[in-house]
């Protein structure tokens, strides 16, 4: 059947042009989120979100415009596009987030899961044991012993008890998870294994299912590798030495810390061309905190 | 005595001349201690010379050497001074023959003249006559000698060789007598007087003679001369001198002799419990003291008289300023001591000093060093600013040489425990703009009596002027004062960067001078931008956050670097923006804080322009999607701050067909409206327009769209995103 196109006016009014936003990031100084305002390459850090004076100690970004964040112990579910802030969980003194968005207590012993029903590992008290959890809305429990357990709703859990890594980054596709554990790259799944090495590598993250990206610092770039028969792009060589590597949008990728210092994008949108994100200026912040309360 | 004129008349019985009987009379006459002279009448006895006053005896013998006796009738004796004595005493008398009569003559004259006179034997038978003649002459006998000791001592006779005895006299005063030669001889000032040749003094200095006459000086008969001896002695010593009368061809010598007498202050020391003597100019070391001591250490001073006449004290002081020393117990001043009598102060040390401490001690004349050891440490600080090493005293200044602004000057400073107690430093500071301290010790640090610390001190001048500062050491401060001099001026500067920039561009920009600059450069890159749509672009920023950026030039190079020195780049990575418009940089400059770019308006400057140029699409999203729309997300940026047209351009499946495939959206008004709100204000020419499409038949067919957009430079290249 024939498709027939019509052009609604909603561009008639004036909420239909905004301006570009390319993500957020979390201020540490500040300890806010920040939306990083316009497109990568004249983009900025905007003025925090404003969600009632909170004092965030700890964000990690979820999908969806969704992060979760700790907050004088305790965690917080925040939404992003309409800057909300709901309290999920009881007080965890010292409770921090981990690469994955996974939330524990430091003495390991209770750790709340949130997901959204992908496969999520987890690691306990930085010697980690990788679990594989393939149910959904699963709560996994760590133990001193080093043990771990997964709680899935189709009791389709899958845990590496017999390896202990270092994962210090997680990269998930609809079909594995990868993580980044020292200078190695691991696939978790079937099984444990090396896919790749560096000399210091300092993020990894999956883009669009089909392809890792490796951050490294000895480098100072970021490498892909094709998760399929594709050839892989090349390199992007860096401004900055990175610090990490996570999504701050679909298509863009995040390589340093917000805040003090500049941080580096690569626009996956833009021929995976990498900008820079220019700083705080330290007076900005003291006036845009001041502004908060 | 009156001249006496002795006349002698012997009356006889018989003046017969007839001598033929005496004829046989023999005469002789004898001197004492002589033999006997024969004479014979008519002749002369002549007296040797005699002192007036004396007298000279003649033994006169008649021998009657006839056999017959001789009559003597009478003897007449005459002549000034002559004395007849032993002559018989009645006449006539007979001399029986060979027998003698003897008497005798004296010669005894009282004036000083010849006497000349005649003895006359008258006999019975005839005469015998002789002539008598005297020499009278001075002697010293003919003069009185005395003396009067001054002021209330009687005239004393005093004789050749004998003494004239001065009463004790005190060092430096005098005692006198008065000195009479009186011409003891009676007579005329014709015939009597005497004549005294000269007067003089010998032996002890101490003596001296005063009015005197002129000499030779003529003495009349029962005058005197007067004249003053002195007695000033100048030791307490005994002193002997003569004086010496010379008269009558001859002299006469008088002793003299006195005692100098004198007061003898003694100074001692007690120590234990006696007294030491000490002479002046000797040290009078007190036992060393705590400097925090209130009560100090003394020594006890006593005075004592121990010569022959009485001592005065008048003054008992510090001849030098002191604050460590004190006298107590004084006497009540002046004081006289009489011969063994003393005095006693105190002398109280309370040093205010670490170390040696002095004070010179006068006793009138006398003046003695006082010296005590205040213990207790004592932080002595040396700097050496390139003239050589300097103590510097609390709250004293340390002149530091001129120095350029930009350049700075280092030097040492030693903190040395001159004092002879332990003690610690726990606190070294430098204050004030442009003051510095490196290389010091860990603190605190404990230096025992002659250790030191070291450390350094830089000047490194921030401003023109004289700059002054504070070098702190536990309770001492020094005040810095240094001058910052006037750097040299900047040489020429390019700013690099390319004359044409484009939207969302992230270029570099670089700051390079001609020459080298011998000092620390620091400046700051500024951009500012005027938009050709007279709407700022926020998004101008550089790297670092800002529209500002710090760099420094390192001395003796060419080259900005921005940021730390550890992380700095020759190159300030910024960002375009995106709207069209002209962005201008300046660079100021400063060597510390001194502006070499008179605050901006000699400063440096570049502009490059961002031209208008057609929309860029950067991004397309797929949004909502449903049955029946579409929404498509637009992103990107028109630079000229206005929009258009946007043009949509969907592709089918090879099995499907799309009707009305290619729209156009005329976004003019909705982008005005974006333009000119404040919300666009945050993205400069940026925008994500939200399209939707209404899709009538099936959807899936849909396989991508293409967009353009369209502004007053022109129209975008074509951004596709597939939409299955």
């Amino acid at each position: 059947m024939k498709a027939l196109l019509t052009l609604l006016p909603l561009l008639a009014y004036a909420q239909g042009v905004t301006g570009p936003r390319s993500g957020f990031v979390f201020d540490a100084q500040a300890k806010a989120i920040r939306p990083v305002n316009g497109i990568p390459g004249a983009a900025t850090l905007g003025e925090p979100l404003d969600l009632g004076g909170l004092t965030l100690d700890q964000v990690e970004f979820g999908f969806a415009g969704v992060a979760y964040a700790i907050a004088s112990g305790r965690v917080y579910r925040i939404s992003l596009n309409n800057p909300k802030a709901e309290i999920i969980s009881g007080t965890l003194p010292d409770a921090r987030l981990a690469a994955g968005g996974v939330l524990w207590s430091p003495s390991t012993r209770t750790l709340q899961f949130l997901t959204d029903g992908r496969q999520v590992l987890v690691n306990a008290d930085g010697n980690l044991t990788a679990a594989v959890l393939t149910g959904v809305n699963c709560a996994i429990l760590a133990f001193d012993s080093g043990a771990v357990e997964s709680l899935c709703d189709n009791n389709q859990s899958r845990i590496y008890d017999d390896q202990t890594v270092t994962v210090t980054a997680l990269a998930v596709t609809h079909d594995a998870i990868f993580a980044l554990a020292g200078n190695r790259i691991l696939e978790l799944s079937p099984e444990l294994k090396t896919i790749s090495s560096g000399i210091q590598l300092v993020g990894l993250t999956a883009v669009n299912n089909v392809l890792l990206a490796v951050a490294d610092a000895n480098q100072r770039n970021v490498t892909f590798i094709s998760l399929n028969d594709n050839p892989a792009p090349s390199p992007v060589n860096l401004l900055f030495k990175p610090k990490g590597l996570r999504h701050l949008d679909t298509d863009i990728l995040q390589l340093g810390d917000a805040g003090l210092e500049p941080f580096e994008v690569i626009d996956l949108n833009q021929q995976n061309r990498n900008f820079f994100i220019p700083a705080i200026v330290t007076a900005t912040i003291s006036t845009t905190r001041g502004g908060q309360n | 005595m009156n001249s006496r004129l002795l006349t002698l008349a012997i009356l006889a019985t018989a003046v017969s001349t007839k001598a033929q009987s005496i004829d046989d009379l023999t005469y002789s006459y004898a001197f004492s201690g002589t033999g006997a002279i024969a004479i014979t009448p008519n002749a002369t006895l002549a007296f040797p010379s005699t002192v007036v006053g004396t007298s000279t005896s003649a033994v006169f013998t008649i021998k009657n050497g006839r056999a017959a006796d001789v009559t003597l009738n009478s003897i007449a004796f005459s002549g000034p001074g002559f004395l007849l004595t032993g002559a018989p005493s009645s006449y006539p008398v007979t001399i029986k023959a060979g027998t003698s009569l003897g008497f005798n003559i004296s010669f005894s004259p009282l004036i000083l003249t010849r006497g000349q006179g005649s003895l006359v034997l008258n006999y019975v038978d005839g005469q015998a006559v002789f002539a008598l003649d005297g020499q009278a002459v001075a002697s010293l006998q003919s003069f009185i000698f005395s003396y009067i000791i001054n002021p209330s001592g009687n005239q004393t006779a005093i004789a050749s060789g004998q003494t004239v005895p001065f009463p004790a006299a005190a060092v430096g005063s005098s005692t006198t007598a008065t000195f009479i030669i009186r011409n003891n001889i009676t007579g005329t000032a014709a015939t009597s007087s005497l004549t005294v040749s000269g007067i003089s003094l010998t032996g002890d200095p101490a003596f001296a003679a005063s009015g005197l006459p002129l000499f030779p000086a003529a003495l009349a008969p029962q005058a005197e001369i007067r004249f003053t001896l002195t007695f000033t002695p100048a030791s307490a010593t005994a002193s002997s001198g003569a004086v010496n009368v010379r008269l009558l061809d001859s002299s006469i010598t008088f002793n003299l002799q006195g005692q100098g007498l004198a007061s003898t202050l003694k100074y001692e020391v007690l120590s234990g419990s006696d007294f030491q003597q000490i002479q002046p100019e000797d040290k009078i070391t007190l036992p060393p003291v705590a400097v925090s001591t209130t009560t100090g250490t003394s020594a006890t001073i006593r005075i004592r008289n121990t010569g022959t006449a009485s001592g005065r004290v008048a003054a008992i002081a510090f001849s030098t300023t002191t604050n460590s020393f004190s006298l107590l117990e004084l006497p009540g001043l002046p004081a006289t001591l009489a011969p063994g009598d003393a005095v006693t102060f105190v002398i109280v040390f309370t040093p205010k000093s670490v170390g040696d401490n002095s004070v010179r001690l006068r006793i009138d004349n006398a003046f003695f060093n006082v010296t005590g050891v205040g213990l207790g440490p004592l932080l002595q600080i040396s700097v050496d600013t390139g003239a050589g090493s300097v103590i510097v005293g609390n709250n004293g200044v340390l002149s530091i040489p001129n120095t350029i602004v930009g350049d700075k000057r280092t030097f040492p400073v030693s903190v040395q425990n001159s004092g002879n107690l332990p003690t610690a430093v726990n606190a070294v500071a430098v204050t004030g703009p442009s003051y510095s301290i490196v290389a010091i010790p860990n603190l605190p640090v404990r230096l025992e009596a002659g250790d030191s610390i070291n450390f350094e001190v830089t000047f490194a001048p921030t401003t023109t002027g004289t700059i002054s500062g504070t070098l702190q050491v536990e309770d001492q401060s020094i005040t810095l004062r240094g001058v910052g001099a006037t750097p040299p001026p900047l040489p020429g500067v390019t700013i690099n960067l390319t004359d044409q920039l484009q939207a969302q561009q992230q270029p570099t920009v670089s700051v390079v001078l001609s020459q080298t600059y011998p000092y620390d450069l620091t400046g700051v890159l500024t951009m500012s931008f005027t938009a050709d749509s007279l709407v700022d672009d926020t998004s101008i920023q550089y790297a670092a956050g800002g529209r500002t950026i710090a760099f420094r030039i390192p001395a003796n190079t060419t080259t900005a670097v921005f940021g730390t020195q550890e992380s700095g780049s020759t190159q300030a990575l910024f960002q375009v923006g995106t709207i069209s418009g002209k962005l201008l940089f300046t660079a100021t400059f400063a060597v510390a804080s001194v502006d070499l770019t008179s605050g901006g308006s000699t400063a440096p400057t570049k502009t490059s322009t961002i031209a208008a140029v057609a929309p860029v699409i950067s991004s397309l999203k797929p949004g909502i999607r449903t049955t029946t729309s579409i929404e498509i997300l637009v992103s990107g940026y028109s630079n000229t701050r206005e929009l258009s047209q946007m043009v949509f351009v969907f592709t089918g499946t090879p099995s499907g067909n799309i009707t009305a495939g290619t729209l156009n959206a005329n976004v003019q008004s909705a982008f005005d409206g974006w333009y000119q709100g404040t919300s666009s204000k945050t993205f400069g020419s940026q925008f994500t327009a939200s399209v939707v499409f209404n899709i009538s038949g099936d959807p899936t067919t849909l396989q991508s769209v293409a967009v353009t957009a369209t502004n007053s430079k022109g129209t975008s290249a074509p951004k596709s995103i597939a939409l299955n």
